[in-house]
C-alpha cells in the first residue's frame, strides 16, 4: 500500500493518511488481519510528525477500519458497525455528494451513472 | 522531574533603539513537540531565540530555557541544547574530522558514531575542509555536530535555506529521526510552510513581534475559515467583523479569511453577500493570512494589505 | 580550555608573517652599522616598537574577536561546556603565543647578532634589546583593550573607541620609563607589567561576559558596585582623557599665544664685581645676537650690598661695570651619562676626536670615528689599554659625565676635558696614549669658577665640610695659557680646539660652618681674598649669602631687596590658559596645595606658599577661579542631564554631586561611558515618558497596558 501525503493541500495531513488507509481496506488492497505499519515506521517512511501518523490511526481505530492489539501495533479490523444508522447514512450522503456532483458536471444522465456505479460495487464482491 | 515545559517567556520584551522588535511575548513550548515558528522577516522570530539562549539580554520579561533563566545559562544546560543558524556555520578552515574532534572535545557527551553515519549519508571525505563543501554537505556536517551532542532541545533557525531537494528531505527525515521518542524537543523557525507541516504538531506564528497563534498545528487549521466574496469593493471597510483575520483581493472577489468562525459569523457574511461560497483552508493559506496582517511591510509586496 | 586554544591558534596563524615582517624590518632598520654615529640600540629599538607593537596587538585582538562576537560563529561556539571566560581567556594566550612569536624570534636574531658582533664599532651589548621586549610584553596590554571595545558595543561615534585610552596611557607611562632607562628600570618596569596585563584582562574578560549580550540599563546600572572592575576601569579612562584634553588645550593655547620672536625679560641676580670683588645685586637682560650666534648680557642696573640693607636692584650705579656670576656646585653622582651604564652611546664630551662611552663593567670605551667606527682604547682607573682589554682596573663611577660637569665651560671653549672621580682628577693625553693623574683628593663636588678678567679660571673641589681652591696652570705652571674668550665673536670661532697639558695646584682650603646645609645646592663666587656662598631661592625678601675665609670664622651677610626694583618674570594679563586652566578638577588644585603645605612643613628649600604668586597676578587667578566655577556648574546640570538619560536612582545621582567637585566635567563623562542609556515611551495611562526597561511606571504605577487582543488570537498553553 502506498500513501501519499501532499502538504498546503486543502486537506489535514491525518485526514489524507486516514483517507488512504480507507480507501485501501475498501478496495480490498488491505485485507482484514493485515499488520499496518508502526506509527514510527510510517512516520520515517512518510517523512511526517509521529503525532500526525497516531492521530490518523487513532481516528481509524476510533471509526473501526483499525484495531490495535496490545503490544503488537494495529492490525486491519474486521468491519463493525460503530456508527448508527443515522450517522452511517450521513457519511454515506457526504461520500455521495462529491461523486454526483462530479458526475452531473461531467455530462452524464443519471442512467449512465447508475450503471457504472453498479459496475464498481460488483467488481467490490 | 523534568519541567514540561522545555522554553517559557513572560512579557519578554527587547527594544532595538526605540523600536519594540519583540513586544510582551508569552510563549510555552512543551516537552516532547515539535513547534514550527513562523513570521515574517523581522518579526522577531530570530531575536526571540538569540534571547532564549542567552546572547542577548531582554529589555523586560523573562525568559526560560529548559527552567533555567536564559541570562544565566551555564554551560551545563547550554550543551543541553543544540542550536544551528542561518547558513549552518562552521569554520572554513576546519577539516571535517577537525569538526568532530572540536565537537568531541567540547562537549560532555557525544555520539561519535552518529557523527560517523552522517558523514558516510552524505559521502563526505573525512579530510575534506569545510569552505571545499557544497552548502547542503555544509548542512549535514552543523547537523550532525548539533545531533551527535545528544540535545535536549534543538533549535533550528532556518535550517533549510539554500538546501536543494534532497538534502531537505534529508534534513525533515532528521527531524522526525529526533523528535520520535518523545522526550526530545524541537523549534524549527523556517519559511517552508510544507516542510512545518510536515514536521510540526505545533504552530507558533509571530507578527510584528507578537505571538498570535501558538497551539497545535491542526487545531490552528480547523479554527480558520475562509470565504469567497463577490463585489467591487473591499466588504470589510464598510461592515466590520469580529475574528477577520484578513480580506485579499481576487480580481472582482474577495477572500476573506476568519478565525473562530460561528454562527454569527456565517449570518454576518450572508448578510453582507448572498454570494459568499465557503472554501477549503490548507495550512498554507491560514498562515498567509495572519502574516499579510504584519503592518511593517517586510514582504515583497504588501498589496492591499490592512 | 584546550580545545579552544587549538582552535584560536589554527584560526590565526595565518597573521605570523606579518608580524614577523614588520618586527623583521625594524630590526634591520635599528641595527646597528660601521659608519656613522649610531643611535643608541636600546632608545632606537624602544621608539619604533612604541609605534609598532601596540598596534600589532590591537589588531590581533580585534581580528580575534570580531568573528566569534557575530551571531553565527557565536551560536557555533556557544552551546558546549565552555564558558564565556573560558572562550575569552583561550583568546588570549593563543593571541599572546602568537605575538610572542613574532617578536622574539626577529629580537633574538638581532640580540644575538650584536652580540656576536660586540662592542668593536660602537657599544652594544645583546641586553640592549630588553627594554624594548619589556615594551612590547606591554604592549600586547592592547589586546584585551581591543577585546573589550569588540564586546561592548558602544556606537562608533560615541564611546567605542574609550576602552582603548586606559591601555594607552599604561603604553605612554612605560615609554616614558623604558626610553632612557637602563636594564635595571627595565626590570622594575617588567614586574610594574604584571599586575598591570593582569588587571587588564580581568577588566576585559568582564566586559566580555557581561556586554556582549546588550543587557539593559535596568539590570546592568543599579549592580556596578557589585561588578567593580570594569566601571572603575572606565573612571580611570575618563579623568586620562579630562586631564589629558585640558593639558592639550593648555599647550596648544599656549602655543597660539606665545610670541615668535624672542623677547628678552629682565631678571635680578647676584653677581661679583670685577674690579672690586665686592658683591652686587644686578638686574641683567640675556639677548640673542645673530652675528655672533650666542647670546650676550647686558648689565641694567644694580647696587651695592650691604649688610642689613635694602637693596635697589635697579640702580644706576651698576651700569658700565664688568661682573662676574656665582657658579653651581656640581655633586658628583653616581648615575651614569646615559641609560644606566649598562646602555650607552658614545660621546664627545671630553673634547676630543675619540668619543668616548662608559661601560658599567668601569671602564671608558674610546671608539675612533673615521674612517669607521672602530673600538680603539680601553681606559681604565689605571691606565690606557688597548682595544679588547679589559684587564685593568675599572672605576668607580663615570669620570665622564663628572667630568663635563665640572669643566664644561673649558671643554666649550676648545679644551681637553679631564676626567672627575671621586678620587681624583685625572687627564687622557693622546701622544703618548696614557693617563695622568692631575690630583689625588677625595671629592664629593666642585665647580670651575670664573676670576677677574683675563686670569685662568679657578677650581674648587669640596669634601666634607671644606672647599678646596686649585690653580689651573699649564706645564710651565703659569695661568697665562687661559685667552679670555672674545665674547663678541662668533661662537663656533671660539671652539677651535686648543692644546694644554693641564695641572692643577693647591692654592688654599676654606672650611663651611657646620650650620650650612646641603652644600651642593649652592653656588660660589671668587673674590681674591675670600669665597662667597649663596643659594638663590628666587626669593629677594631675605637673602643670605656667606663669606668664607681661610682660617677665620665665617662672615654672614644678610640683606633684602626692594620688591619693586625686582623685575616681574611675566605680566599679568587675560590668558585662554588660565581659563584652560579652569577645567583642571578640583582634586588637581587639592593635591597642589597639598603638595605645597608638604614642602613648607619639611623646609624644602625652594618651598614656599603659593599664596603670594596668586596676589601678585590678580588677572590670572581670578581667570582660572572663574572658568572653575562656571566648568563646575556645567558639570552640575550635565550630571543631572546624564543621570535622567541613563535612569539613575537618586542616591547614585547624589554620590556622582558629590564627585564633581573633585573630578569636574570627569564625572558626567564617566556616566556616559559606565551606565547605559535607557529609551523612554510614553506610558498608555498617563502620558508621561516612563523607562522602557521597567514594568511600572514611574509617574502612576500603572503597568503597560496589554496589546490588545484583536480577536483573532488563537492560543492554548499546553503548561
Amino acid at each position: 500500500m502506498q500513501i501519499r501525503v501532499i502538504p498546503g493541500s486543502g486537506a489535514a495531513i491525518y485526514r489524507q493518511i486516514a483517507d488512504q488507509v480507507r480507501r485501501a481496506v475498501a478496495s480490498g488492497e488491505l485485507s482484514i488481519g493485515d499488520a499496518m505499519p508502526s506509527v514510527r515506521e510510517l512516520a520515517k517512511e512518510l517523512v511526517v510528525n509521529p503525532n500526525t501518523v497516531a492521530k490518523a490511526y487513532a481516528e481509524l481505530v476510533r471509526d473501526g477500519v483499525l484495531e490495535t492489539q496490545a503490544g503488537r501495533g494495529a492490525f486491519v479490523a474486521k468491519r463493525r458497525n460503530v456508527f448508527s444508522k443515522a450517522e452511517r447514512l450521513r457519511r454515506l450522503d457526504e461520500a455521495l455528494e462529491t461523486a454526483v456532483s462530479a458526475a452531473v458536471l461531467l455530462d452524464f444522465s443519471s442512467d449512465e451513472i447508475l450503471a457504472r456505479m453498479r459496475a464498481k460495487l460488483d467488481k467490490l464482491k | 522531574m523534568p519541567d514540561s515545559a522545555v522554553v517559557r517567556t513572560q512579557r519578554l520584551t527587547r527594544y532595538f533603539g526605540c523600536h519594540a522588535v519583540v513586544r510582551d511575548l508569552d510563549f510555552v513550548v512543551p516537552r516532547g513537540s515539535v513547534v514550527g515558528l513562523l513570521g515574517l522577516n523581522g518579526a522577531g522570530k530570530t531575536t526571540t531565540i538569540r534571547m532564549l539562549l542567552g546572547f542577548l539580554d531582554p529589555t523586560r520579561g523573562t525568559c526560560e530555557v529548559l527552567g533555567t533563566d536564559s541570562r544565566h545559562l551555564t554551560p551545563q544546560t547550554r550543551c543541553r541544547i543544540g542550536h544551528t543558524v542561518e547558513g549552518h556555520f562552521l569554520y572554513p578552515w576546519m577539516r571535517v574530522r577537525e569538526c568532530e574532534r572540536f565537537g568531541r572535545e567540547t562537549h560532555r557527551s557525544w555520539d561519535g558514531s552518529l557523527f560517523e553515519r552522517s558523514v558516510r549519508r552524505f559521502g563526505l571525505d573525512a579530510e575534506a575542509k569545510v569552505s571545499w563543501l557544497s552548502r547542503g554537505q555544509r548542512a549535514g556536517v552543523s547537523l550532525a555536530s548539533t545531533l551527535a551532542a545528544d540535545p535536549e532541545l534543538l533549535i533550528l533557525d532556518d535550517p533549510a535555506l539554500g538546501l536543494d531537494p534532497v538534502s531537505r528531505r534529508a534534513l525533515n527525515e532528521t527531524i522526525v529521526e529526533f523528535s520520535e521518542s518523545g522526550d526530545r524537543t524541537v523549534l524549527l523557525s523556517s519559511h517552508l510552510l510544507d516542510d512545518v507541516e510536515r514536521v510540526a504538531d505545533r504552530v507558533a506564528l509571530m507578527v510584528d513581534g507578537r505571538m498570535l497563534v501558538d497551539t497545535a498545528l491542526d487545531e490552528f487549521r480547523g479554527r480558520v475559515a475562509a470565504w469567497v466574496i463577490d463585489g467591487d469593493e473591499d466588504p470589510t471597510r464598510e461592515h466590520s467583523m469580529p475574528g477577520l483575520v484578513h480580506c485579499r483581493s481576487l480580481g472582482n472577489r474577495w477572500h476573506v479569511t476568519v478565525a473562530d468562525a460561528d454562527e454569527k459569523t456565517r449570518q454576518a457574511i450572508e448578510q453582507w453577500n448572498v454570494n459568499a461560497e465557503s472554501v477549503e483552508v490548507s495550512f498554507e493559506d491560514a498562515v498567509l493570512a495572519y502574516l499579510s496582517r504584519s503592518r511593517v511591510g517586510h514582504s515583497f509586496y504588501t498589496g492591499a494589505a490592512s | 580550555m584546550r580545545p579552544l586554544i587549538w582552535k584560536e591558534l589554527r584560526e590565526n596563524v595565518r597573521w605570523i608573517p606579518i608580524g614577523l615582517f614588520v618586527i623583521t624590518a625594524i630590526c634591520w632598520m635599528v641595527h646597528p652599522t660601521r659608519v656613522g654615529n649610531n643611535a643608541l640600540l636600546a632608545t632606537e629599538l624602544v621608539t619604533h616598537f612604541a609605534i609598532v607593537t601596540p598596534f600589532l596587538a590591537f589588531a590581533l585582538g580585534v581580528v580575534q574577536s570580531y568573528r566569534d562576537l557575530q551571531p553565527a560563529a557565536g551560536a557555533y561556539l556557544n552551546h558546549r561546556s565552555v564558558t564565556s571566560s573560558d572562550v575569552f581567556f583561550s583568546k588570549t594566550i593563543a593571541g599572546f603565543s602568537l605575538y610572542a612569536v613574532a617578536i622574539l624570534l626577529p629580537v633574538l636574531g638581532l640580540a644575538m647578532w650584536v652580540g656576536y658582533q660586540g662592542l668593536w664599532w660602537t657599544p652594544m651589548r645583546a641586553a640592549q634589546v630588553v627594554p624594548a621586549m619589556v615594551f612590547a610584553f606591554i604592549a600586547f596590554a592592547l589586546h584585551p583593550a581591543a577585546m573589550l571595545m569588540m564586546a561592548r558595543g558602544a556606537s562608533w561615534w560615541g564611546t567605542r573607541l574609550f576602552p582603548i585610552v586606559p591601555a594607552g596611557a599604561v603604553q605612554v607611562v612605560f615609554f616614558g620609563y623604558l626610553h632612557n632607562g637602563g636594564l635595571a628600570v627595565a626590570g622594575w618596569c617588567l614586574l610594574a607589567a604584571l599586575p598591570t596585563l593582569a588587571w587588564m584582562m580581568l577588566v576585559a574578560n568582564q566586559g566580555w561576559r557581561e556586554l556582549s549580550s546588550d543587557p539593559s540599563a535596568e539590570t546592568s546600572n543599579p549592580r556596578l558596585s557589585r561588578r567593580w572592575l570594569l566601571p572603575t576601569y572606565m573612571l580611570v579612562g575618563t579623568t586620562l582623557c579630562h586631564v589629558a584634553g585640558v593639558i592639550g588645550a593648555i599647550g596648544v593655547f599656549e602655543d597660539l599665544t606665545r610670541s615668535r620672536v624672542y623677547v628678552p625679560v629682565p631678571f635680578a641676580t647676584l653677581a661679583v664685581a670685577d674690579d672690586s670683588g665686592e658683591l652686587w645685586m644686578t638686574t641683567k637682560i640675556q639677548q640673542y645676537d645673530a652675528t655672533i650666534g650666542n647670546y650676550t648680557n647686558q648689565v641694567l642696573g644694580g647696587e651695592r650690598v650691604e649688610n642689613g640693607g635694602k637693596i635697589d636692584a635697579q640702580a644706576d650705579d651698576a651700569i658700565g661695570k664688568e661682573f662676574r656670576d656665582f657658579s653651581s656646585l656640581w655633586p658628583l653622582e653616581a648615575t651614569y651619562w646615559s641609560g644606566d651604564g649598562f646602555f650607552t652611546q658614545p660621546s664627545n664630551a671630553l673634547g676630543s676626536s675619540i668619543l668616548y662611552a662608559y661601560d658599567s663593567r668601569g671602564y671608558l670605551l674610546g671608539y675612533q670615528q673615521f674612517p669607521q667606527s672602530r673600538w680603539v682604547q680601553t681606559i681604565a682607573a689605571d691606565g690606557v689599554y688597548a682595544a679588547g682589554d679589559f684587564s685593568g682596573r675599572p672605576f668607580q663611577q663615570d669620570p665622564l659625565g663628572n667630568g663635563w660637569r665640572l669643566f664644561s665651560t673649558l671643554v666649550n671653549e676648545g679644551y681637553l676635558g679631564p676626567l672627575v672621580t671621586s678620587k681624583g682628577v685625572m687627564v687622557i693625553e693622546q701622544d703618548p696614549v696614557g693617563l695622568r693623574t692631575l690630583l689625588e683628593q677625595d671629592i664629593e663636588m666642585g665647580a670651575v669658577i670664573p676670576t677677574p678678567a683675563g686670569k685662568a679660571p679657578r677650581l674648587i673641589l669640596g669634601i666634607g665640610n671644606q672647599l678646596h681652591e686649585y690653580r689651573l696652570i699649564d706645564e710651565t705652571g703659569s695661568e697665562d695659557w687661559y685667552v679670555e674668550p672674545d665674547l663678541n665673536s662668533n661662537l663656533q670661532a671660539r671652539q677651535t680646539s686648543k692644546s694644554l697639558k693641564l695641572n692643577v695646584e693647591w692654592v688654599r682650603t676654606f672650611d663651611v660652618p657646620e650650620s650650612l646645609t646641603h652644600l651642593e645646592m649652592h653656588s660660589v663666587a671668587w673674590a681674591p681674598e675670600e669665597l662667597l656662598i649663596w643659594q638663590n631661592t628666587r626669593r629677594w625678601d631675605d637673602v643670605d649669602v656667606l663669606k668664607l675665609r681661610p682660617n677665620v670664622p665665617a662672615k654672614l651677610l644678610k640683606f633684602s631687596v626692594q620688591p619693586e626694583s625686582v623685575p616681574a618674570p611675566h605680566e599679568d594679563k587675560f590668558s585662554m590658559t588660565m581659563v584652560a586652566c579652569g577645567f583642571l578638577p578640583g582634586a588637581f588644585y587639592l593635591l597642589f596645595l597639598a603638595i605645597s603645605a608638604w614642602m613648607v612643613l619639611t623646609g624644602h628649600p625652594s618651598a614656599g606658599t603659593p599664596f603670594p604668586e596668586i596676589a601678585a597676578n590678580p588677572i590670572s587667578a581670578s581667570t582660572a577661579l572663574i572658568s572653575f566655577v562656571f566648568v563646575m556648574a556645567l558639570a552640575f546640570w550635565l550630571v543631572r542631564r546624564v543621570a535622567y538619560r541613563r535612569g539613575l536612582s537618586s542616591r547614585q545621582t547624589r554620590l556622582w554631586m558629590w564627585a564633581v567637585p573633585a573630578v569636574t566635567l570627569a564625572a558626567p563623562l564617566s556616566m556616559v561611558a559606565m551606565y547605559r542609556l535607557v529609551h523612554r515611551e510614553p506610558c498608555p495611562s498617563c502620558g508621561q515618558p516612563r523607562r522602557v526597561d521597567l514594568i511600572r511606571c514611574e509617574h502612576c504605577e500603572a503597568d503597560w497596558v496589554q496589546p490588545e487582543t484583536e480577536g483573532i488570537e488563537i492560543v492554548d498553553r499546553v503548561a
